[in-house]
């Protein structure tokens, strides 16, 4: 019966971008395969499509190894502001130009920058690819830096810093980095601090750009309703002919190793509820063999909603939050080396309550550590893993940010059914041994509070005042 | 040259239920995943000020458990591989779903759906409330945004119930009690003030099915009590202050449009795209390029049952007087009433056309797409008619509706500032500090 399911899952997902081969008892993963074309240009750019022609969508995704973790010390915000500074102007097109034609057409077009990856996401209908793909082009290898833009680009980002400064939900996020990374290129915000945004001149953005902006340090994932040789074609004509060489990648430093407890809480007047995020590094990343397991030991705790231990205690039993999980971060690509990922988990509670849930959640992790879990538990995460596999790459987008996680993570094609028949045949003891991964002695806190706020049962506690 | 497929109409099937439960399926076989939505027509518009929110308690105790499903609704859907949740808005609550298809996941989840509308079993209420009232601490008194968004509404009506929050006021969900949830549940959770919509992989049949076998037999109930309440004619505009500790700024300017049924709707939110779509808009290239006063600008259209708002926002850039911003936005307005470029209304036709594509993505986008339309305009096939009418405004018309909308004594200025401290001198002294020194937060 559960291999009926899997059948009508594989065929329906796949629709029509992936072929059904019609032996029946081979597993799942070997039984389909994408519509997907793969070519690396002349100029060393790669490339993958693939095909899905429900709607005649066209979506491009192009990741660069351009993040913060390159940002000089003294200059933090600087990969951002590069980022920011491409949609500026490029080729013969202004600033307004570039949205009005983007805008002009019903696309779409996101840039991001994190910690060690930089993105740009576009989409538009099918029948303007050729026009999406000559502004993203121009955005991408013949940005022009005006002058006039990048004081007003400036002034942009550290604003957003100080708005961003003002939600106690960031500020979190932010100590949680810093308390758990230290001096580690990764653990500045990727948007920098106002102050060093402004040390940071034009100059800085077009060695930035003319460093790390080339199409060997570049991978294009496109999924639309074309053939993928068609498509592949369609993105050589636009940024086949791109011409830049850069610096290569320098090593990243291993993530720092986390011992006891360290705290910290900011004081943020008036904020009437305890922001925490606790958690620790783990030794695996996504594509890691450790990952699979600790994923699942994870689903049962904290990753899981309504199901997890976490929230039917923290939430369901207590009534102290309204939010609470926890979640593995599968880690930082890098050049085909993968940085570790960590553990966060978080709450949100009124001061009261503030220490008995971070009591809770740290009981809650060393059961788990300890004790283990029931094949109950297991059973319910396999059945949920099982039916995930017709949600995880229904849309456009989550195709197209499958098959980057993929190559990023050097994991199989197809991955993300394989995975989950590796899941099928994880035994309780496996997963107990992956829970081992939780450190709740060695871990870091991170509160935001109103100044009454106290830490309890942490030996050394930093107290800031939010400025 | 790219060759392009057709863009396709989107296909509803419906049935009505003797006791008055309407179906709907949209059919989508392209992904093996099944969107299951339980639509209710009733929302915080439904409330009295002084249980303000029990709409959404009630979507919180949805969750608890019914008398045949014991409080796992959400475990059971997990275990599909699905993911459900809900939300509550000012004139509905919807209950939603995404299950891997199949027959046995579909009469289950109908089944649950079918227990939770008449047999909810209310238990953990006090605990419930407390989660709640923690919602409300982190998603509106934390917040800048919610807080601003509160005084906003609270301003901008007041008679209509619009005027209070989704969530309910802080004291009103202090004291709800276990009698009045009851009640608000009794009255409104009916199949007769419910609509299902289902999209994805499953065929009309088979929905139709599970849905008598389960849902059949609940009593049609009493038609609930109509919302009565008009908000009176704005003479006069209306501005807030409202300071919230932080560094924010920003500026909230509301002005009083029709219901969504009314035909001028299409005109405003080409209005809408117009003014602040995007940042080829002309709140955009005013406020944030030409000026540099905001570092974003949007406007959009709140439509609801009833009259609602227009809303244009700019964040504001550290130590700007949003009066300064408000005199841009002013200027930005009269220019509109002088005419509208025919470019510009041929964006915002090309962008409602690719928002109608980009919305059958997911069995979910699909199903939301349908309810509205079925839940504003009684007709499922409106999401289909919407890109064509948006086709059909003029510049011309876009105009009118500008000068009949957007009139200085039907609106409601919000401006947030950073609240000052009892020191305003050192105040002063951080926040140019801020700037400049070792900041961290």
């Amino acid at each position: 019966m559960q291999r009926a399911v899997l059948v009508t899952l594989a065929l329906g997902c796949a629709a029509k971008e992936v072929k059904v081969m019609p032996a029946e008892t081979k597993p799942l993963s070997e039984r389909f395969k994408l519509e997907k074309a793969e070519k690396t240009f002349g100029n060393g750019l790669r490339v993958v499509a693939v095909k899905k022609d429900k709607l005649p969508i066209f979506q491009i995704s192009v990741r660069l190894f351009a993040g913060s973790a390159l940002d000089p010390k003294g200059k933090e915000g600087l990969a951002s502001l590069t980022q920011a500074m491409l949609e500026a102007g490029a080729g013969q097109r202004t600033r307004d130009q570039i949205s009005e034609t983007i805008e002009g057409m019903g696309a779409q077009i996101r840039f991001s920058a994190g910690h060690t990856r930089v993105f740009a996401s576009a989409r538009c209908l099918t029948q303007d690819a050729e026009s999406l793909l000559a502004v993203l082009s121009d955005i991408l290898t013949k940005p022009t830096f005006p002058e006039e833009e990048f004081s007003k680009e400036k002034e942009r980002q550290i604003s957003g810093i100080l708005s961003a400064r003002s939600n106690p939900n960031t500020v979190v996020g932010w100590t949680f980095y810093e308390l758990l990374f230290g001096d580690h290129p990764i653990a500045h915000p990727p948007d920098g601090y106002p102050e060093s945004v402004k040390e940071i001149t034009l100059k800085d953005v077009k060695e930035f750009y003319e460093s790390w902006y080339y199409p060997e340090n570049a991978l294009v994932v496109v999924v639309s309703d074309l053939e993928p040789e068609s498509a592949l074609a369609l993105v050589e004509k636009f940024l086949g002919s791109w011409e830049a060489e850069g610096k290569p990648l320098p090593e990243l430093p291993p993530l720092p190793e986390v011992k006891g407890v360290r705290a910290k809480v900011v004081q943020m007047p008036e904020v009437n509820q305890a922001y925490i995020l606790m958690g620790h590094p783990v030794p695996f990343h996504r594509g890691s063999p450790d990952y699979t397991p600790a994923r699942v030991a994870n689903y049962i705790l904290g990753g899981s909603g309504f199901s997890s231990r976490i929230v039917k205690e923290v939430r369901v039993k207590h009534g102290y939050a309204y939010s609470t999980y926890s979640y593995f971060m599968g880690g930082f690509p890098w050049n085909g080396e993968p940085l570790p990922g960590y553990l966060q988990s978080g709450v949100e509670t009124k001061l009261a309550t503030g220490n008995d849930a971070i009591r809770l959640i740290r009981r809650l992790m060393r059961e788990a550590k300890e004790k283990g879990f029931t094949q109950e538990e297991l059973e319910a995460a396999k059945s949920y893993y099982r039916g995930s596999i017709a949600r995880s790459a229904e849309t456009y987008s989550q195709l197209a940010d499958m098959l980057l996680t993929q190559i990023d993570y050097g994991l199989p094609e197809l991955f993300w059914i394989k995975e989950i028949e590796r899941i099928q045949n994880l035994s309780l003891e496996e997963v107990n041994r992956a829970a081992r991964f939780y450190q709740p002695d060695d871990l870091v806190i991170a509160v935001v509070a109103d100044t009454s706020f106290k830490l309890e049962g942490v030996p050394e506690v930093e107290y800031v005042r939010w400025k | 040259m790219v060759i392009a497929q057709a863009i396709k109409p989107v296909e509803v099937a419906q049935k009505t239920l003797p006791n008055g439960l309407r179906v709907y399926v949209v059919e989508d076989h392209s992904a093996p995943v099944v969107a299951v939505q339980v639509w209710y027509r009733v929302g915080s518009r439904n409330e009295d000020e002084s249980y303000s929110g029990i709409a959404h308690m009630l979507e919180h105790m949805m969750f608890r458990g019914s008398a045949n499903v014991e409080g796992k609704y959400s475990q059971i859907i997990d275990q599909m591989g699905g993911s459900d949740n809900a939300f509550t808005s000012e004139d509905m609550t919807v209950y939603h779903c995404v299950i891997p298809s199949g027959l046995d996941n579909l009469d289950k989840v109908l089944f649950m759906e079918a227990d939770r509308m008449q047999n909810l079993t209310f238990e953990g209420f006090l605990k419930e409330r407390d989660v709640v009232r923690e919602e409300r601490r982190w998603r509106t008194e934390n917040s800048a945004w919610g807080s601003a968004w509160e005084a906003l509404k609270a301003t901008a009506f007041t008679v209509h119930p619009y005027r209070h929050p989704v969530i309910g006021w802080a004291e009103a969900i202090e004291n709800y009690t276990l009698e009045k949830v009851r009640w608000f549940y009794r009255t409104y959770y009916v199949p007769n003030n419910a609509f299902i919509v289902i999209s994805g992989d499953v065929n009309p049949e088979d929905v139709f099915k599970f849905v008598e076998k389960h849902f059949g037999k609940i009593p049609k109930g009493p038609e609930p009590p109509k919302v009565f309440l008009k908000e009176p004619e704005q003479r006069g505009e209306r501005v807030v202050v409202l300071k919230k500790e932080g560094f924010m700024s920003f500026l909230f300017v509301a002005y009083k449009i029709p219901e969504a049924k009314d035909p001028d709707m299409v005109k405003l939110d080409v209005l809408a795209t117009v003014l602040g779509g995007g940042k080829s808009s002309r709140l955009w290239k005013a406020l944030v390029e030409e000026k540099g006063l905001a570092t974003g600008a949007w406007a959009y259209t709140d439509e609801g049952l009833d009259p609602g708002l227009l809303v244009i926002g700019a964040n504001l850039k550290q130590g700007v007087d949003p009066d300064s911003a408000l005199a841009v936005i002013d200027q930005v307005i009269e220019g509109l009433k002088e005419g509208v470029k025919e470019e510009e209304v041929a964006k915002a036709r090309k962008q409602a056309l690719a928002d109608f594509v980009f919305g059958q993505e997911s069995a979910v986008g699909l199903g939301f797409a349908v309810g509205d339309a079925i839940f504003y305009h009684d007709d499922p096939d409106f999401v289909n008619k919407y890109p064509k009418l948006v086709a059909e405004v003029s510049p011309e018309d876009v105009r009118l509706v500008a000068e009949r909308y957007l009139v200085r004594d039907k609106r409601t200025v919000l401006k947030l500032l950073p609240k000052a401290p009892e020191d305003l001198e050192a105040y002063i002294r951080m926040m140019k500090e801020a700037s400049k020194k070792e900041f961290k937060y």
